[in-house]
């Protein structure tokens, strides 16, 4: 039996995501790269991206400060049932995220066409790609 | 002239056009800051379909455990006999029952109150985080921000292409007045250069000629040896006799005129058969005009009349003339009608002391010649054609 690893405490992202965290704050117009990072996330999962842990991540917030409600992980749990670190799945979405959204074209992230596209699309859920509990990357 | 205004309007539309560019920046700055504040949930709305389809999971699951805590304390209430009935059929719990219900709790059965309490939390839990996200992702309120947003830059966009042309078609033009206003310049110049030439030029020939003008007249008055006031006088004396002369000749002129006009009147009231004709008038052209008795003048007229009125003109300076001698009249009735042939014939003698008269036989039959003229009829001769080049004639 292998022992579950403990929640994280702090959350980050890789080198190579800095970049795109900071061009996607700032195409997004987003007040700050939280509200940037929880819109890569939210991308992710939009994506199908399935559970799964990031490596290589700094540290940049702290989980109170980046989630200080609990709502978050709340949501989370709701969409990954019984998803023991809420935490490390939540850092994994967000360089997922941005890792999808870096097209290497040197254009910022189209914020705004998703924006839209997630507005015409209301109702509607990718089905093919819905998180599935238990899977992992 | 045309280019300036051009210009001008050019000019003008630049200024509205950056007075458009900077309200729409200013506007494009409040939607961005509404944009910034909207921004924060954003991330709900791009997942905000499968947010709904786990909430509606977790009402099924919510209402699942709902159910099994209540079943557990109703049996825990019926198992201490805390509540004689039984809730649902609202019948007496016997003993018997009861203590089946003690037996079935103690032996684990029926135990999950406390873990489908907490589960029961944990899913309200995540239904508030989930409706609160929920709640906050409005997706058509975002996307009319950003299409507000990106019609003002795209807007932003135009006019600052708009603007930009402008300037290079005012740079363009710039240039171009300025190239001709150049060439214009140096024209002008040349033309200043070439007229003062011609002035100073003008000037040294004025010059010249009043020189010229001055060695002559000492020369003159060197020749005249003293006479020049003598000669000036006679030359004064023949302008004045001149134009005593010119006057004289303007005078008698006009009274030439005047008794022409008379006796040419005179002899056209004997010659023509309109009573309504007052006489003849000589205009400003010396040419003759018939006058109405209402004093107006006749302005048109038949070719018989211009006839009695050339027949009149002749018979006039005929009588008006230093030197008088026979008149010769050929064919003069091919236009007229009898009675103005009859009365021509008749006025023929009063013309000149001599009067030759060439006509056909058609045209004036000698008869009446004779009738009307009687003893001024002096003499009749017959042209008689030989040939081309020969008429003979003979007296009759």
């Amino acid at each position: 039996m292998v022992a579950e690893k403990a929640d994280k405490k702090t959350l980050g992202v890789t080198s190579i995501n800095e970049k795109t965290l900071s061009a996607l704050a700032s195409a997004g117009r987003f007040n700050t790269d939280i509200e940037a990072a929880k819109f890569a996330l939210a991308y992710a999962i939009n994506e199908g991206v399935t559970r799964g842990t990031t490596d290589g991540t700094g540290t940049k917030w702290n989980v109170g400060s980046f989630d200080s409600d609990g709502g978050l992980k709340a949501v989370i749990e709701a969409l990954y049932p019984d998803e023991p670190s809420p935490y490390r799945l939540i850092e994994h979405l967000i360089n997922a995220g941005l890792q999808l959204m870096d097209n290497n074209d040197g254009l910022p992230p189209d914020v705004a066409g998703l924006v839209l596209a997630a507005a015409e699309d209301r109702g509607s859920i990718k089905d093919a790609h819905l998180p599935k509990a238990g899977a992992s990357s | 002239m045309r280019r300036r205004e051009r210009f001008a309007a050019m000019l003008e539309k630049r200024d509205r056009l950056e007075d458009d560019l900077s309200k729409s920046e200013q506007k494009l700055i409040q939607s961005g800051a509404t944009l910034t504040t909207a921004m924060g949930p954003a991330w709900a709305v791009l997942i905000r379909p499968r947010l709904v389809a786990a909430m509606a999971d977790l009402r099924a699951r919510e209402a699942n455990l709902q159910a099994s805590v209540t079943r557990a304390h109703v049996l825990q209430e019926l198992a201490h006999g805390h509540a004689p009935d039984c809730p649902t059929c609202l019948q007496k719990v016997g003993t018997e029952a009861q203590a089946r219900i003690k037996s079935a709790l103690e032996c684990g059965q029926d135990t999950g109150d406390a873990t489908s309490q907490r589960e029961l939390a944990n899913v309200r839990r995540r239904l508030d985080a989930l409706q609160a996200q929920i709640e906050a992702a409005n997706p058509e309120a975002l996307r009319l921000l950003w299409s507000g947003y990106e019609d003002l830059q795209n807007q932003i966009y135009a006019l600052k292409g708009e603007i930009e042309e402008i300037g290079r078609q005012i740079s363009g033009d710039v240039e171009t007045e300025l190239r001709g206003l150049s060439r214009d310049y140096d024209s002008t110049l040349r033309e200043i250069v070439a007229t003062e030439e011609g002035v100073a030029a003008t000037q040294g020939k004025l010059g010249e000629n009043t020189l010229y003008r001055d060695n002559i007249q000492k020369r003159l008055e060197k020749l005249a040896g003293g006479q020049m006031e003598a000669e000036r006088r006679r030359r004064d004396l023949a302008g004045k006799v001149h134009d005593l002369f010119q006057s004289a000749v303007a005078a008698y002129r006009e009274q030439l005129r005047k008794r022409v006009e008379a006796d040419a009147s005179t002899f056209f009231l004997k010659m023509t058969t309109e009573p309504d004709y007052a006489g003849l008038t000589i205009n400003d052209s010396y040419g003759l005009t018939i006058l109405h008795r209402d004093g107006t003048i006749i302005p048109v007229r038949s070719a018989g009349a211009e006839h009695v009125v050339a027949l009149s003109l002749v018979a006039a300076l005929q009588n008006n003339a230093p030197l008088r001698g026979p008149i010769f009249i050929d064919s003069p009735f091919g236009r007229l009608d009898a009675g103005h042939r009859k009365r021509i014939v008749a006025a023929l003698p009063d013309m000149a002391d001599q009067v030759v008269l060439l006509v056909y036989e058609d045209e004036l039959p000698a008869a009446i010649a004779r009738t009307t003229l009687k003893e001024q009829l002096r003499a009749e001769w017959v042209l008689t054609r030989e040939t081309a080049r020969h008429t003979r004639i003979a007296s009759r």
